[in-house]
């Protein structure tokens, strides 16, 4: 039975032969006027010219003919094609009716094979593939103190960055982060939000897009200056559209100043929303 | 050839149909087969009839394989298909109707009105 369509779809014609095939139907058509005629007194010539008369407009006779029959043959194949379809799923449905047992386990692994292969082009897509939300990734590096037994840990005690720091002389820069849930004023609202405390030159180094003004510098850590970057998510769910440059708000009680929201898409440590710059006590630089 | 009248509009398919339920024919023994039975009132451009069949055949109520003539030229053959069929006796039966309501309409005598 399938060899007997496969058969018929050899029958649809390609566009060439579709031209073709009508050229044949008219020259016919006009070649038998002609031969009966001939017979009735006229000369051949005159014959031919009659018969071309008695046709019509040929250009355009030609033109509506072909888009028709154009339009005939790609209906024809879709319905080839959902035939096929509708054959294979059948057959399908056949086999797993006769082999319920077998079908299901055969199922089961693809279900299995897929989500495990999903799940793993997931991991490889964000490790790998997909590039950090930071100009130049592929310059970025995550440090980690590895301890005399050979375990390896991303802390480090601040007296051993600065150590790292100020002895660097393959990075061009380097910081540290320490990110915790913390109480944010900010007017009448207060609320808890995750800050990344940064020393060093934080935004130096990852260098995020901000939305507006600027990331502060490894300057301004070192001057203590009390100032709070805003993460794009954060200002967009509490304070969607309005202007948070310069606003004053407290982290734990010290008082802080906006200068600057990063954009979407940039670096969340943690999903941190606000980036606090340390004291220059504590970072000890 | 004067007094040919131009076909109605809607009527070629209908006319197409039953010429071909007599027997399969290509698109010139048509265009004859009309002409002869009408007495030469009945008088479609070939290039129409052509149009009329592609059409049908798109609609699946012809179809076309090809053939070749008495004096051995190659030929598309077209023949009714069985909803060919079914169209060409409903279409017939409406047509009557239609043509028996005008009729009666034309045949009013103006006084009796």
């Amino acid at each position: 039975m399938a060899g007997y369509k496969r058969f018929f779809r050899l029958g649809i014609g390609r566009a060439q032969d579709l031209r073709r095939e009508l050229e044949q139907e008219i020259e016919t058509h006009v070649a038998l006027r002609t031969d009966d005629l001939v017979p009735q007194g006229m000369s051949p010539d005159a014959a031919c010219e009659e018969a071309l008369r008695r046709f019509g407009d040929l250009k355009a006779a030609r033109r509506e003919l072909y888009a028709s029959t154009r339009r005939r043959e790609d209906r024809l194949k879709l319905r080839v094609l959902a035939d096929d379809l509708a054959r294979d799923l059948r057959l399908a449905l056949r086999q797993v009716g006769r082999a319920p047992g077998f079908s299901a386990i055969a199922i089961a692994i693809y279900a299995v094979a897929i989500g495990l292969t999903t799940s793993m082009f997931t991991v490889v897509d964000h490790v790998l593939l997909r590039p950090l939300p930071f100009p130049e990734p592929e310059q970025l590096v995550a440090l980690e103190s590895v301890t005399e037994s050979g375990d390896a840990f991303y802390l480090v005690s601040m007296a051993n960055w600065v150590d790292w720091h100020t002895r660097n002389t393959t990075l061009e820069n380097s910081a540290v982060y320490r990110s915790d849930r913390m109480t944010v004023g900010i007017g009448d609202e207060v609320l808890r939000a995750e800050v990344a405390t940064v020393v060093g030159g934080f935004f130096e180094t990852i260098r995020p897009q901000m939305d507006t003004e600027r990331p502060f510098s490894e300057q301004e850590s070192e001057q203590e200056a009390r100032v709070v970057v805003l993460s794009h998510a954060f200002t967009q769910s509490l304070f969607p559209g309005e202007p948070l440059l310069g606003t004053r708000l407290s982290v734990d009680g010290e008082e802080r100043t906006v200068i600057g929201v990063a954009a979407r898409g940039a670096p969340r440590s943690h999903e941190c929303p606000t980036f606090e710059l340390t004291p220059a006590a504590l970072a000890g630089c | 050839m004067t007094r040919s009248l131009p076909l109605l509009k809607g009527t070629l398919d209908l006319l197409i149909l039953k010429a071909l339920s007599c027997a399969p024919t290509h698109g010139y023994g048509l265009a004859n087969w009309l002409e002869r039975h009408s007495d030469g009132d009945l008088v479609a451009e070939d290039s129409a009839l052509y149009q009329a069949l592609h059409r049908m055949e798109g609609r699946g109520l012809v179809t076309a394989e090809w053939g070749v003539t008495e004096n051995n030229r190659k030929a598309r053959y077209y023949s009714l298909t069985p909803g060919g069929r079914h169209h060409l006796e409903s279409e017939a039966e409406t047509w009557h109707r239609y043509a028996e309501s005008v009729s009666a309409i034309l045949a009013v005598q103006i006084g009796n009105a």
